[in-house]
């Protein structure tokens, strides 16, 4: 070796046993598996980024406006009538991150998790590049306050502080859309005062998170790592130590194993473990430690692969488990959520037809004797296209007015019409209104309110 | 329980519980988190203090109360100039005659002559003629008399083109309901 490794020399974890925190500074890796992660970052980065300037046919491709309940995404739009929906959005994600689990470990934390995507695409290099690699950082930190030191650190914070106020916009304009995103930043904040709070407080927990936080969240907040060891199995792809190979371990030629013991891989470790001790929930599954190994394997001449991607037989040089019941619990369970989910597609309906009343427009009594109940019918065509839609009052046992008799909406598109009861004090009533569209019929009922009225 | 010689796991620390071969240790909680539970109480206490002994602060079903009193009034929502500027933008009130077909047309008439509601294209108002008056009306609804508040269901997006539209037709004479209330002003021609 020409040029000397860093290696271990501190107990490795990120919480100390009486329970300071021992902050992790993972030594620089090269490697597959780091260059991929890093395409990957890149992409995500952009995509995030660029997501808010996407537009859909007039509208942002994603864009959750909660303050008038109308959520559009892709091109889809939903109504808060539709919220629903989100009940197999979850459950599809769920199984999903499970199956991907079972099968493929923890990718998802080592490559697209956001946590990970902008700790390590972003925060991690600046700190890199402003305090140094590992070692210099370690020994500067444990130094004196130099004028260096308190430069580098200031410089590394205040650009902290701008991406993590950049992340928060990015994110603010997913529900507020970008145009009004732009005018509310270049407007004072006091017009605007609840955005301005939310990106402030954004903007803070982003800094915390990356600036200090950092594995903790994904050590002790973060519930996945928890349920990792329910979703794994003997044949999921893990990062893992071949401890036959390795074992025993210790100096080159001194020991029958192929491990070298330099502490490569734990010094690597973003979450400051040590792989060899086995699968472990700490593990985001980042695959540092693969390419960290895979380097001084090539270096002291023994075979690549002594960490590596591997499932725990193959680890442990047994056959591979054949039967894996989970798959077929989990195929089954898909299957359920394919066929429930169908079905309530399927149920939906073409139209939303509800009877209100307007608020305000209490019950009220024209003469003494007369009332007057102002409704509103409120109609959502979900079709593709242009619907005719009927309105039938005869139904009710009240006199009904009705302004409009036939309405007509684009595809997608909604109105209201106001419909006025008139009763008389003390009789009360149902208000029954058949909305038809195309043989499909609604028919809408709400009561005639008599008191409650001035 | 079964008991062990206590031996210390070079990882683990201290196993100080096995169970079923599970082994336990008797580690410190990380600080930041005890920093967060010691944190939580002392708020406790200040919330405790701040919203059920002194009162200071609504509670949410106070916060609740005040959003709907707020809501409910038109307030400063829409100035003279702006319904002015809007009754003169031809786009703003096609908006408002969209709305107006929608929400208005079953008491007004549909070219607003009235019906159960007044005519409001004489030159007589109920509630007066001026741009705020008439945003108001619309807005917090004249209850009394069977004219709900829109203003709280609608929003002040959809009243004040409403409003500019019901400005634009002013003073059009459209025969019908017969006149109630009371000359508004200098009975001046719309621009």
């Amino acid at each position: 070796m020409k040029r000397g490794l860093p290696v271990l020399n501190e107990p490795a974890g990120s919480v100390r046993h009486d329970g300071t925190r021992n902050f992790v500074h993972p030594a620089d890796v090269r490697g597959r598996f780091t260059r991929a992660r890093r395409i990957v970052f890149a992409v995500l980065m952009l995509v995030y980024l660029a997501l808010p300037f996407v537009q859909i046919e007039g509208r942002p491709a994603v864009f959750l406006d909660v303050v008038r309940r109308r959520f559009y995404l892709f091109g889809a739009s939903f109504n808060a009538q539709d919220f629903w929906l989100v009940l197999f959005l979850l459950t599809g994600l769920a199984l999903g991150l499970v199956v991907v689990t079972t099968l493929y470990g923890r990718v998802w934390c080592g490559y697209a998790c956001p946590h990970s995507v902008f700790l390590e695409g972003v925060f991690r290099p600046i700190e890199r590049w402003l305090e140094g690699p590992r070692a210099e950082r370690m020994k500067r930190n444990a130094g004196p306050w130099t004028w260096s030191r308190f430069a580098r650190k200031l410089v590394k914070h205040l650009l902290y502080i701008a991406i993590s106020a950049l992340i928060a916009h990015v994110f603010l304009s997913y529900f507020v859309s970008l145009p009004s995103l732009l005018a509310m930043v270049s407007g004072s904040p006091t017009h605007h005062l609840t955005a301005f709070i939310w990106m402030l407080a954004m903007t803070g927990a982003m800094y915390f998170n990356f600036a200090w936080f950092r594995e903790q969240l994904c050590l002790i907040v973060c519930p996945y790592g928890r349920l990792q060891a329910a979703m794994t199995d003997e044949q999921t792809l893990v990062v893992g130590y071949d401890t036959v190979r390795g074992e025993p371990r210790g100096k080159l030629r001194a020991a029958e194993g192929d491990c070298v013991d330099c502490g490569r891989c734990v010094v690597v470790c973003p979450t400051g473990i040590d792989i060899r001790n086995g699968l472990q929930m700490e593990c985001v599954g980042c695959a540092a430690c693969v390419d960290a190994c895979d380097e001084v394997m090539r270096k002291v001449g023994r075979p690549e692969g002594l960490i590596r991607y591997d499932n725990s037989d193959g680890l442990a040089h047994r056959p591979a488990t054949k039967q894996r019941a989970r798959l077929w619990l989990y195929g089954a369970v898909g299957l359920v959520w394919l066929v429930v989910m169908s079905l309530s597609f399927a149920s939906r309906g073409s139209f939303e037809a509800h009877i209100l009343r307007p608020a305000g427009g209490a019950p009220f009594v024209v003469d003494g004797e007369r009332v007057r109940n102002t409704l509103r019918v409120h109609i959502v065509n979900k079709d593709d296209e242009a619907r005719t839609f009927s309105l039938d009052p005869s139904l009710s046992d009240v006199e009904m007015i009705v302004p409009v008799s036939t309405v007509t909406l684009e595809a997608g598109g909604s109105r209201d019409v106001i419909l006025i009861a008139n009763g008389t004090l003390g009789t009360g009533g149902t208000v029954r209104v058949r909305v038809t569209s195309d043989g499909e019929t609604r028919v809408l009922e709400a009561p005639f309110l008599t008191s409650g009225g001035r | 329980m079964t008991d062990v010689e206590r031996r210390v796991d070079p990882i683990q620390g201290e196993i100080v519980h096995v169970y079923d071969g599970i082994e336990e240790a008797d580690n410190a909680l990380p600080k930041w988190w005890l920093a967060t539970f010691y944190g939580a109480i002392v708020f406790g206490v200040f919330y405790w203090i701040a919203y059920h002994e002194l009162e200071a602060v609504p509670l949410p079903r106070e916060e609740y109360a005040n959003a709907l009193l707020g809501s409910s009034s038109a307030g400063s929502s829409a100035s003279e100039e702006l319904l002015v500027a809007l009754r003169d933008d031809p786009g703003a009130v096609a908006v408002g005659r969209g709305h107006f077909e929608t929400y208005c047309v079953v008491c007004h008439g549909e070219r607003a002559e009235g019906n159960i509601g007044p005519n409001l294209t004489d030159e007589y108002w109920l509630h007066g003629g001026g741009p705020t008056d008439i945003y108001a009306t619309v807005y917090d609804g004249v209850l009394e008399q069977g004219m709900p508040a829109w203003g709280a269901s609608l929003g002040r997006d959809t009243v004040q083109p409403l409003a500019a539209y019901v400005l634009s037709i002013q003073n059009t004479s459209v025969p019908g309901k017969e006149p109630q209330g009371e000359v508004w002003g200098p009975s001046e021609p719309t621009p």
